[in-house]
Protein backbone atom coordinates (compact mmCIF):
# COMPACT_ATOMS: atom_id res chain seq x y z
CA UNK A 1 0.00 0.00 0.00
CA UNK A 2 1.24 3.52 -0.65
CA UNK A 3 0.48 6.34 1.42
CA UNK A 4 1.28 10.23 1.39
CA UNK A 5 1.52 12.03 4.68
CA UNK A 6 2.15 15.48 4.45
CA UNK A 7 3.51 17.30 7.95
CA UNK A 8 4.10 21.08 8.65
CA UNK A 9 7.59 20.57 10.22
CA UNK A 10 9.80 23.52 11.72
CA UNK A 11 12.20 24.64 9.50
CA UNK A 12 15.61 24.00 11.57
CA UNK A 13 17.84 21.08 10.96
CA UNK A 14 16.94 17.18 11.65
CA UNK A 15 13.01 17.86 11.82
CA UNK A 16 12.96 15.51 8.39
CA UNK A 17 15.06 12.87 9.64
CA UNK A 18 12.63 12.55 12.76
CA UNK A 19 9.44 12.01 11.09
CA UNK A 20 11.06 9.37 9.02
CA UNK A 21 12.01 7.24 11.57
CA UNK A 22 8.68 5.40 12.32
CA UNK A 23 8.13 5.32 9.00
CA UNK A 24 11.42 3.26 8.25
CA UNK A 25 10.97 1.36 11.62
CA UNK A 26 7.39 -0.19 10.56
CA UNK A 27 8.78 -0.98 7.40
CA UNK A 28 7.67 1.64 5.18
CA UNK A 29 9.65 2.37 1.91
CA UNK A 30 10.12 6.21 1.16
CA UNK A 31 8.99 6.69 -2.56
CA UNK A 32 9.42 10.49 -2.49
CA UNK A 33 9.54 13.43 -0.47
CA UNK A 34 8.68 17.09 -1.47
CA UNK A 35 9.84 20.14 0.58
CA UNK A 36 7.91 23.66 0.00
CA UNK A 37 10.20 26.16 1.44
CA UNK A 38 9.46 28.56 -1.56
CA UNK A 39 8.04 30.60 1.35
CA UNK A 40 11.25 31.48 3.23
CA UNK A 41 10.99 32.77 6.59
CA UNK A 42 8.05 30.39 7.68
CA UNK A 43 7.95 28.85 10.94
CA UNK A 44 7.16 25.62 9.22
CA UNK A 45 7.36 24.08 6.21
CA UNK A 46 5.32 21.54 4.56
CA UNK A 47 6.70 18.85 3.60
CA UNK A 48 5.04 15.85 1.70
CA UNK A 49 6.68 12.20 2.07
CA UNK A 50 5.78 9.46 0.14
CA UNK A 51 6.16 5.61 1.37
CA UNK A 52 5.08 2.08 0.21
CA UNK A 53 3.84 -0.18 3.39
CA UNK A 54 3.67 -3.72 3.12
CA UNK A 55 0.86 -3.84 5.30
CA UNK A 56 -2.22 -1.35 5.18
CA UNK A 57 -2.78 -1.36 9.34
CA UNK A 58 1.47 0.04 9.52
CA UNK A 59 0.19 3.66 8.78
CA UNK A 60 -1.90 3.51 11.77
CA UNK A 61 1.06 2.42 13.86
CA UNK A 62 3.23 5.23 12.30
CA UNK A 63 0.49 7.73 12.96
CA UNK A 64 0.10 6.98 16.39
CA UNK A 65 4.42 7.11 16.36
CA UNK A 66 3.88 10.38 14.65
CA UNK A 67 1.46 11.72 17.26
CA UNK A 68 3.41 10.82 20.27
CA UNK A 69 6.77 12.89 19.65
CA UNK A 70 4.19 15.98 18.86
CA UNK A 71 5.13 15.20 15.17
CA UNK A 72 1.89 17.54 13.00
CA UNK A 73 0.69 15.45 10.30
CA UNK A 74 -1.98 17.83 8.13
CA UNK A 75 -2.72 14.61 6.27
CA UNK A 76 -2.77 11.32 5.23
CA UNK A 77 -4.03 9.96 1.96
CA UNK A 78 -3.54 6.41 -0.08
CA UNK A 79 -1.91 6.57 -3.41
CA UNK A 80 -3.50 4.54 -5.77
CA UNK A 81 -1.15 3.49 -8.67
CA UNK A 82 -2.62 3.66 -12.51
CA UNK A 83 -3.01 0.78 -14.42
CA UNK A 84 -3.17 1.33 -18.47
CA UNK A 85 -5.38 -1.86 -20.21
CA UNK A 86 -6.25 -2.19 -23.98
CA UNK A 87 -9.11 -4.41 -24.34
CA UNK A 88 -10.56 -4.85 -27.99
CA UNK A 89 -14.31 -5.46 -28.53
CA UNK A 90 -16.14 -7.04 -31.41
CA UNK A 91 -19.81 -6.48 -32.28
CA UNK A 92 -22.81 -5.86 -34.32
CA UNK A 93 -23.26 -2.19 -33.22
CA UNK A 94 -22.75 1.56 -34.33
CA UNK A 95 -20.32 3.65 -32.67
CA UNK A 96 -23.07 5.81 -30.57
CA UNK A 97 -24.25 3.06 -28.88
CA UNK A 98 -20.44 1.48 -27.68
CA UNK A 99 -20.34 4.93 -26.78
CA UNK A 100 -23.05 4.38 -24.35
CA UNK A 101 -22.29 1.00 -23.21
CA UNK A 102 -18.54 2.11 -22.59
CA UNK A 103 -19.64 5.54 -21.16
CA UNK A 104 -19.43 4.64 -17.30
CA UNK A 105 -16.18 3.10 -17.45
CA UNK A 106 -12.47 4.74 -17.67
CA UNK A 107 -12.07 5.13 -21.02
CA UNK A 108 -9.05 7.21 -21.71
CA UNK A 109 -9.01 6.55 -25.66
CA UNK A 110 -11.21 4.67 -28.17
CA UNK A 111 -10.35 3.68 -31.62
CA UNK A 112 -12.84 2.60 -33.98
CA UNK A 113 -12.34 0.49 -37.19
CA UNK A 114 -14.51 1.16 -40.46
CA UNK A 115 -17.17 -1.45 -40.76
CA UNK A 116 -16.32 -3.37 -43.97
CA UNK A 117 -18.10 -5.77 -42.06
CA UNK A 118 -21.57 -5.83 -39.85
CA UNK A 119 -19.12 -6.79 -36.81
CA UNK A 120 -17.62 -3.28 -36.03
CA UNK A 121 -14.47 -3.65 -33.89
CA UNK A 122 -13.43 -0.79 -31.53
CA UNK A 123 -10.18 -0.68 -29.43
CA UNK A 124 -10.61 0.82 -25.89
CA UNK A 125 -7.49 2.30 -23.44
CA UNK A 126 -8.81 2.35 -20.15
CA UNK A 127 -7.54 3.37 -17.45
CA UNK A 128 -7.75 2.05 -13.58
CA UNK A 129 -5.70 1.65 -10.98
CA UNK A 130 -4.33 -1.75 -10.06
CA UNK A 131 -6.57 -2.72 -7.59
CA UNK A 132 -9.72 -2.05 -9.46
CA UNK A 133 -8.21 -3.59 -12.97
CA UNK A 134 -10.20 -6.71 -12.29
CA UNK A 135 -13.55 -5.68 -11.17
CA UNK A 136 -13.24 -3.34 -14.44
CA UNK A 137 -12.36 -6.48 -16.55
CA UNK A 138 -15.58 -7.91 -15.01
CA UNK A 139 -18.16 -5.46 -15.44
CA UNK A 140 -16.47 -5.20 -19.35
CA UNK A 141 -17.15 -9.28 -19.74
CA UNK A 142 -20.84 -8.73 -18.62
CA UNK A 143 -21.47 -5.96 -20.55
CA UNK A 144 -19.98 -8.07 -23.81
CA UNK A 145 -21.95 -10.86 -22.65
CA UNK A 146 -25.20 -9.01 -22.22
CA UNK A 147 -25.06 -8.10 -25.80
CA UNK A 148 -23.73 -10.79 -27.75
CA UNK A 149 -20.12 -8.99 -28.17
CA UNK A 150 -16.62 -10.82 -28.33
CA UNK A 151 -14.29 -9.25 -25.30
CA UNK A 152 -10.25 -9.42 -26.37
CA UNK A 153 -8.57 -8.82 -23.25
CA UNK A 154 -5.01 -8.58 -23.05
CA UNK A 155 -2.73 -11.07 -21.13
CA UNK A 156 -1.64 -9.48 -18.51
CA UNK B 1 8.65 -55.96 -22.17
CA UNK B 2 5.68 -56.33 -24.47
CA UNK B 3 4.01 -53.84 -26.26
CA UNK B 4 0.62 -53.18 -27.92
CA UNK B 5 -0.01 -50.43 -30.27
CA UNK B 6 -3.82 -49.59 -30.88
CA UNK B 7 -4.81 -47.32 -33.13
CA UNK B 8 -2.82 -47.39 -36.36
CA UNK B 9 -3.54 -43.84 -38.03
CA UNK B 10 -1.01 -41.11 -38.64
CA UNK B 11 0.34 -41.21 -35.49
CA UNK B 12 0.55 -44.93 -34.98
CA UNK B 13 2.10 -45.49 -38.48
CA UNK B 14 4.78 -42.55 -37.66
CA UNK B 15 5.10 -44.25 -34.55
CA UNK B 16 6.16 -47.88 -35.67
CA UNK B 17 8.40 -45.90 -38.21
CA UNK B 18 10.51 -44.46 -35.37
CA UNK B 19 10.28 -47.62 -33.87
CA UNK B 20 11.95 -49.32 -36.53
CA UNK B 21 14.43 -46.41 -37.25
CA UNK B 22 15.27 -46.12 -33.09
CA UNK B 23 15.37 -50.19 -32.35
CA UNK B 24 19.22 -49.58 -31.26
CA UNK B 25 18.04 -47.07 -28.52
CA UNK B 26 15.17 -48.97 -27.35
CA UNK B 27 16.68 -52.35 -27.32
CA UNK B 28 19.79 -50.42 -25.12
CA UNK B 29 17.20 -49.75 -22.48
CA UNK B 30 14.81 -52.87 -22.80
CA UNK B 31 16.54 -55.72 -24.87
CA UNK B 32 13.28 -57.70 -24.69
CA UNK B 33 11.46 -55.52 -26.07
CA UNK B 34 8.67 -56.73 -28.60
CA UNK B 35 5.85 -55.47 -30.37
CA UNK B 36 3.19 -58.13 -30.28
CA UNK B 37 0.02 -56.37 -31.23
CA UNK B 38 -1.24 -53.35 -33.26
CA UNK B 39 -4.61 -52.40 -33.94
CA UNK B 40 -6.79 -50.43 -35.70
CA UNK B 41 -11.09 -49.96 -35.82
CA UNK B 42 -11.46 -53.05 -38.50
CA UNK B 43 -8.87 -55.64 -36.68
CA UNK B 44 -5.68 -56.28 -35.23
CA UNK B 45 -2.56 -58.14 -36.24
CA UNK B 46 -0.86 -60.11 -33.55
CA UNK B 47 2.49 -62.49 -32.75
CA UNK B 48 3.38 -63.44 -29.20
CA UNK B 49 6.71 -63.67 -30.94
CA UNK B 50 6.75 -59.74 -31.84
CA UNK B 51 5.74 -58.90 -34.88
CA UNK B 52 8.25 -57.80 -37.78
CA UNK B 53 8.11 -54.08 -38.06
CA UNK B 54 9.56 -54.02 -41.19
CA UNK B 55 6.34 -56.34 -42.50
CA UNK B 56 4.09 -54.29 -40.99
CA UNK B 57 5.31 -51.04 -42.39
CA UNK B 58 5.71 -52.93 -45.91
CA UNK B 59 1.90 -54.29 -45.99
CA UNK B 60 0.73 -50.74 -47.57
CA UNK B 61 -2.09 -50.92 -44.95
CA UNK B 62 -2.60 -52.62 -41.44
CA UNK B 63 -5.47 -54.57 -42.87
CA UNK B 64 -3.41 -55.74 -45.38
CA UNK B 65 -0.60 -57.37 -43.34
CA UNK B 66 -0.70 -60.96 -44.08
CA UNK B 67 -1.53 -62.03 -40.37
CA UNK B 68 -4.38 -59.45 -40.28
CA UNK B 69 -7.22 -60.55 -38.19
CA UNK B 70 -10.12 -58.96 -39.76
CA UNK B 71 -13.28 -58.11 -37.49
CA UNK B 72 -10.89 -58.21 -34.33
CA UNK B 73 -11.40 -55.78 -31.78
CA UNK B 74 -8.99 -53.83 -29.41
CA UNK B 75 -10.04 -54.94 -26.65
CA UNK B 76 -9.81 -58.40 -27.60
CA UNK B 77 -5.96 -57.61 -28.49
CA UNK B 78 -4.99 -56.66 -25.38
CA UNK B 79 -7.25 -59.47 -23.71
CA UNK B 80 -5.53 -61.65 -26.09
CA UNK B 81 -1.26 -60.20 -26.17
CA UNK B 82 -1.67 -59.05 -22.40
CA UNK B 83 0.90 -56.20 -22.92
CA UNK B 84 3.03 -55.31 -19.88
CA UNK B 85 2.65 -51.59 -22.11
CA UNK B 86 0.18 -50.35 -24.11
CA UNK B 87 0.19 -47.22 -26.48
CA UNK B 88 -3.17 -46.07 -27.09
CA UNK B 89 -3.76 -43.72 -30.05
CA UNK B 90 -7.25 -44.00 -31.36
CA UNK B 91 -8.80 -40.74 -32.55
CA UNK B 92 -9.61 -38.03 -30.18
CA UNK B 93 -13.57 -38.05 -29.07
CA UNK B 94 -13.68 -35.14 -27.04
CA UNK B 95 -17.68 -35.87 -26.24
CA UNK B 96 -17.02 -38.71 -24.05
CA UNK B 97 -13.48 -40.11 -25.21
CA UNK B 98 -14.10 -43.67 -25.97
CA UNK B 99 -13.09 -45.47 -27.22
CA UNK B 100 -9.88 -44.73 -26.20
CA UNK B 101 -11.50 -44.38 -22.62
CA UNK B 102 -12.24 -47.97 -22.68
CA UNK B 103 -9.15 -49.26 -24.37
CA UNK B 104 -7.39 -47.08 -21.15
CA UNK B 105 -9.27 -48.73 -18.42
CA UNK B 106 -9.10 -51.54 -19.90
CA UNK B 107 -5.28 -51.60 -20.07
CA UNK B 108 -4.41 -50.10 -16.48
CA UNK B 109 -7.32 -52.57 -15.15
CA UNK B 110 -5.21 -55.54 -16.37
CA UNK B 111 -1.46 -54.11 -14.77
CA UNK B 112 -0.42 -52.83 -18.30
CA UNK B 113 1.62 -49.53 -18.34
CA UNK B 114 -0.05 -46.86 -20.61
CA UNK B 115 0.98 -44.54 -22.90
CA UNK B 116 -1.24 -42.53 -25.43
CA UNK B 117 -1.76 -39.07 -27.36
CA UNK B 118 -5.55 -39.63 -27.15
CA UNK B 119 -6.53 -35.84 -24.93
CA UNK B 120 -10.42 -37.35 -25.24
CA UNK B 121 -9.97 -39.78 -21.91
CA UNK B 122 -7.54 -37.44 -19.90
CA UNK B 123 -9.82 -34.65 -20.54
CA UNK B 124 -12.87 -36.79 -19.28
CA UNK B 125 -11.43 -38.72 -16.57
CA UNK B 126 -7.78 -37.65 -15.49
CA UNK B 127 -8.42 -38.62 -11.86
CA UNK B 128 -10.34 -41.49 -12.22
CA UNK B 129 -7.51 -42.82 -15.06
CA UNK B 130 -4.66 -41.86 -12.82
CA UNK B 131 -6.24 -43.47 -9.43
CA UNK B 132 -6.87 -46.91 -11.39
CA UNK B 133 -3.05 -46.51 -13.13
CA UNK B 134 -1.99 -46.02 -8.98
CA UNK B 135 -4.34 -48.83 -7.52
CA UNK B 136 -2.81 -51.28 -10.13
CA UNK B 137 1.20 -49.97 -9.69
CA UNK B 138 1.66 -49.01 -13.30
CA UNK B 139 2.48 -45.68 -15.13
CA UNK B 140 0.15 -43.34 -17.37
CA UNK B 141 2.06 -40.88 -19.49
CA UNK B 142 0.40 -38.31 -21.82
CA UNK B 143 3.20 -36.36 -23.01
CA UNK B 144 1.59 -36.08 -26.74
CA UNK B 145 -1.82 -35.34 -25.54
CA UNK B 146 -1.08 -31.36 -25.13
CA UNK B 147 1.18 -29.37 -27.27
CA UNK B 148 2.22 -32.19 -29.37
CA UNK B 149 6.22 -32.62 -29.31
CA UNK B 150 6.59 -30.52 -26.67
CA UNK B 151 7.94 -31.79 -23.53
CA UNK B 152 5.82 -29.80 -20.96
CA UNK B 153 4.46 -32.87 -18.77
CA UNK B 154 8.01 -34.49 -18.59
CA UNK B 155 9.45 -31.11 -17.88
CA UNK B 156 7.76 -29.95 -15.46
CA UNK B 157 8.00 -33.45 -13.63
CA UNK B 158 11.73 -33.92 -13.76
CA UNK B 159 12.55 -29.91 -13.95
CA UNK B 160 10.30 -28.09 -11.70
CA UNK B 161 10.24 -30.42 -9.13
CA UNK B 162 10.30 -28.01 -5.96
CA UNK B 163 8.22 -25.44 -8.09
CA UNK B 164 4.51 -24.32 -7.54
CA UNK B 165 3.40 -23.33 -10.88
CA UNK B 166 0.95 -21.07 -10.44
CA UNK B 167 0.18 -19.61 -13.59
CA UNK B 168 0.14 -21.07 -17.54
CA UNK B 169 -0.70 -19.58 -20.70
CA UNK B 170 -0.84 -21.46 -24.07
CA UNK B 171 -1.70 -21.23 -27.33
CA UNK B 172 -2.64 -24.96 -27.91
CA UNK B 173 -4.54 -25.51 -31.01
CA UNK B 174 -2.09 -24.97 -34.28
CA UNK B 175 -5.25 -24.75 -36.41
CA UNK B 176 -6.61 -21.47 -35.03
CA UNK B 177 -2.96 -20.38 -34.33
CA UNK B 178 -2.45 -20.89 -38.07
CA UNK B 179 -5.78 -18.85 -39.42
CA UNK B 180 -4.92 -16.08 -37.30
CA UNK B 181 -1.94 -15.97 -38.40
CA UNK B 182 -2.28 -15.53 -41.77
CA UNK B 183 -5.06 -13.20 -41.07
CA UNK B 184 -2.32 -11.28 -39.34
CA UNK B 185 0.11 -11.51 -41.96
CA UNK B 186 -1.64 -11.74 -45.09
CA UNK B 187 -4.51 -9.81 -43.79
CA UNK B 188 -7.30 -12.24 -45.37
CA UNK B 189 -10.35 -12.69 -43.80
CA UNK B 190 -11.20 -15.52 -41.71
CA UNK B 191 -13.32 -17.53 -43.93
CA UNK B 192 -10.40 -17.47 -46.40
CA UNK B 193 -7.80 -18.50 -43.69
CA UNK B 194 -9.91 -21.33 -42.40
CA UNK B 195 -10.89 -22.44 -46.65
CA UNK B 196 -6.89 -22.68 -46.51
CA UNK B 197 -6.58 -24.67 -43.55
CA UNK B 198 -8.59 -27.01 -44.73
CA UNK B 199 -7.43 -27.28 -47.56
CA UNK B 200 -3.50 -28.31 -46.52
CA UNK B 201 -5.23 -30.83 -43.92
CA UNK B 202 -4.96 -28.70 -40.99
CA UNK B 203 -8.48 -28.85 -39.47
CA UNK B 204 -9.98 -32.02 -37.65
CA UNK B 205 -13.24 -33.65 -39.65
CA UNK B 206 -15.85 -31.61 -37.87
CA UNK B 207 -13.43 -28.01 -37.70
CA UNK B 208 -15.76 -26.57 -35.05
CA UNK B 209 -13.85 -28.36 -32.46
CA UNK B 210 -10.65 -26.31 -33.54
CA UNK B 211 -12.39 -22.78 -34.14
CA UNK B 212 -15.18 -23.27 -31.57
CA UNK B 213 -11.68 -23.44 -28.78
CA UNK B 214 -13.31 -27.13 -27.56
CA UNK B 215 -9.66 -28.70 -28.51
CA UNK B 216 -7.71 -26.17 -26.67
CA UNK B 217 -9.92 -26.97 -23.96
CA UNK B 218 -9.22 -29.90 -23.31
CA UNK B 219 -5.93 -29.98 -23.30
CA UNK B 220 -6.51 -26.98 -20.90
CA UNK B 221 -8.75 -29.00 -18.51
CA UNK B 222 -5.57 -31.64 -18.41
CA UNK B 223 -3.10 -28.84 -17.75
CA UNK B 224 -5.44 -27.99 -15.11
CA UNK B 225 -5.59 -31.07 -13.72
CA UNK B 226 -1.92 -33.15 -14.21
CA UNK B 227 0.27 -29.53 -13.97
CA UNK B 228 -1.80 -27.47 -10.95
CA UNK B 229 -3.74 -30.26 -9.02
CA UNK B 230 -7.17 -28.71 -10.25
CA UNK B 231 -10.09 -30.65 -10.09
CA UNK B 232 -11.39 -29.61 -13.31
CA UNK B 233 -13.76 -31.02 -15.85
CA UNK B 234 -14.67 -29.40 -19.46
CA UNK B 235 -17.74 -28.10 -18.80
CA UNK B 236 -15.64 -25.59 -16.06
CA UNK B 237 -13.74 -24.26 -18.85
CA UNK B 238 -15.00 -20.85 -20.06
CA UNK B 239 -14.57 -21.21 -23.60
CA UNK B 240 -14.80 -19.21 -26.60
CA UNK B 241 -13.65 -19.93 -30.22
CA UNK B 242 -12.07 -17.38 -32.90
CA UNK B 243 -15.61 -17.56 -35.41
CA UNK B 244 -16.06 -13.48 -34.68
CA UNK B 245 -12.54 -12.52 -35.41
CA UNK B 246 -12.88 -10.56 -38.26
CA UNK B 247 -9.56 -8.73 -40.42
CA UNK B 248 -10.13 -5.12 -39.09
CA UNK B 249 -9.55 -6.47 -35.55
CA UNK B 250 -6.70 -8.33 -36.21
CA UNK B 251 -5.90 -5.03 -38.30
CA UNK B 252 -6.46 -2.75 -35.18
CA UNK B 253 -4.47 -4.99 -32.77
CA UNK B 254 -1.65 -4.67 -35.23
CA UNK B 255 -1.53 -1.08 -35.32
CA UNK B 256 -1.04 -1.40 -31.24
CA UNK B 257 1.51 -3.72 -31.04
CA UNK B 258 -1.05 -6.64 -30.70
CA UNK B 259 -1.85 -10.22 -32.27
CA UNK B 260 -4.95 -12.07 -31.42
CA UNK B 261 -4.27 -15.24 -30.55
CA UNK B 262 -6.75 -17.94 -28.75
CA UNK B 263 -5.03 -18.42 -25.60
CA UNK B 264 -5.81 -20.98 -22.91
CA UNK B 265 -5.61 -19.52 -19.36
CA UNK B 266 -5.23 -22.02 -16.51
CA UNK B 267 -4.84 -19.43 -12.98
CA UNK B 268 -7.83 -19.90 -10.30
CA UNK B 269 -10.46 -20.16 -13.33
CA UNK B 270 -9.93 -22.25 -16.95
CA UNK B 271 -10.64 -20.30 -20.04
CA UNK B 272 -10.11 -20.64 -23.61
CA UNK B 273 -10.71 -17.19 -25.70
CA UNK B 274 -9.03 -15.05 -28.44
CA UNK B 275 -7.12 -12.33 -26.34
CA UNK B 276 -4.47 -9.18 -27.63
CA UNK B 277 -1.38 -10.67 -27.38
CA UNK B 278 2.11 -8.28 -27.44
CA UNK B 279 4.00 -9.21 -30.69
CA UNK B 280 6.99 -9.58 -28.45
CA UNK B 281 5.34 -11.66 -25.66
CA UNK B 282 7.20 -15.43 -25.69
CA UNK B 283 3.92 -16.86 -25.92
CA UNK B 284 3.51 -15.04 -29.45
CA UNK B 285 4.35 -17.87 -32.14
CA UNK B 286 2.95 -18.15 -35.51
CA UNK B 287 2.17 -20.86 -38.11
CA UNK B 288 1.26 -24.10 -36.62
CA UNK B 289 3.57 -24.08 -33.29
CA UNK B 290 2.25 -23.98 -30.06
CA UNK B 291 3.60 -22.11 -26.59
CA UNK B 292 3.00 -22.61 -23.21
CA UNK B 293 4.22 -19.90 -20.84
CA UNK B 294 4.69 -21.17 -17.11
CA UNK B 295 4.77 -19.06 -13.90
CA UNK B 296 6.13 -20.30 -11.01
CA UNK B 297 7.13 -19.38 -7.34
CA UNK B 298 10.76 -20.71 -7.87
CA UNK B 299 11.84 -20.37 -11.37
CA UNK B 300 9.34 -17.21 -12.47
CA UNK B 301 8.37 -17.35 -16.24
CA UNK B 302 9.41 -20.25 -18.48
CA UNK B 303 8.14 -20.40 -22.04
CA UNK B 304 8.76 -23.58 -24.38
CA UNK B 305 7.43 -23.37 -28.32
CA UNK B 306 7.48 -26.79 -30.17
CA UNK B 307 4.84 -28.22 -32.96
CA UNK B 308 1.86 -28.98 -31.59
CA UNK B 309 0.66 -31.68 -34.07
CA UNK B 310 2.22 -33.73 -36.82
CA UNK B 311 4.89 -36.15 -37.05
CA UNK B 312 7.08 -34.90 -34.40
CA UNK B 313 4.45 -35.82 -31.91
CA UNK B 314 6.00 -38.91 -31.98
CA UNK B 315 8.85 -37.66 -30.01
CA UNK B 316 6.89 -37.42 -26.76
CA UNK B 317 5.20 -40.59 -27.37
CA UNK B 318 8.72 -42.45 -27.42
CA UNK B 319 9.79 -40.57 -24.46
CA UNK B 320 7.18 -41.75 -22.75
CA UNK B 321 7.61 -45.15 -23.84
CA UNK B 322 11.22 -45.11 -23.09
CA UNK B 323 10.32 -43.34 -19.71
CA UNK B 324 8.04 -46.71 -19.12
CA UNK B 325 11.06 -48.77 -20.07
CA UNK B 326 13.76 -47.41 -17.86
CA UNK B 327 11.44 -47.27 -15.14
CA UNK B 328 10.32 -50.84 -14.73
CA UNK B 329 14.13 -51.94 -15.86
CA UNK B 330 15.37 -50.20 -12.20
Amino acid sequence: MRYSLTFALPDTPGQLLRVLEPIAKMGGNIVSIIHDRDRVGDVYVPVSVVAEFPDTLLISAVLDELRKMGAEVLEVKEVFRKSSLTVMIIGDASISEFFDYLDTLSVSRMEVSGSSSKQRCVKVDLEASEREVGNLLKRLEEMCDSHGFTLLKPIL
Amino acid sequence: MDVAIVGYGFLGRNLLTSVAEKWGTIKAVDPHFRLVGVSNSTGYAFSPEGLPLQGVLDSGGLDHYSGFTLGGTSLELLDKCSPDLVVELTPTNIVDGEPGLTHIQHSLRMGSHVVTANKGPLAHAYWELNAEAQKHGVMLLYEATVAGAVPLFSFVRECLQADRITRMLGILNGTTNYILTRMHFEEIGFEAALKEAKERGLTERDPSIDIGGHDAACKAVILANAIMGKRVKLRDVKTRGIETITAEAIRLAKRSGYTIKLVATVADTVEVAPRLVPVNHPLCVHGTLNSVYLESDLAGELTLVGHGAGKQTVSAIMNDIITVLKHTSH
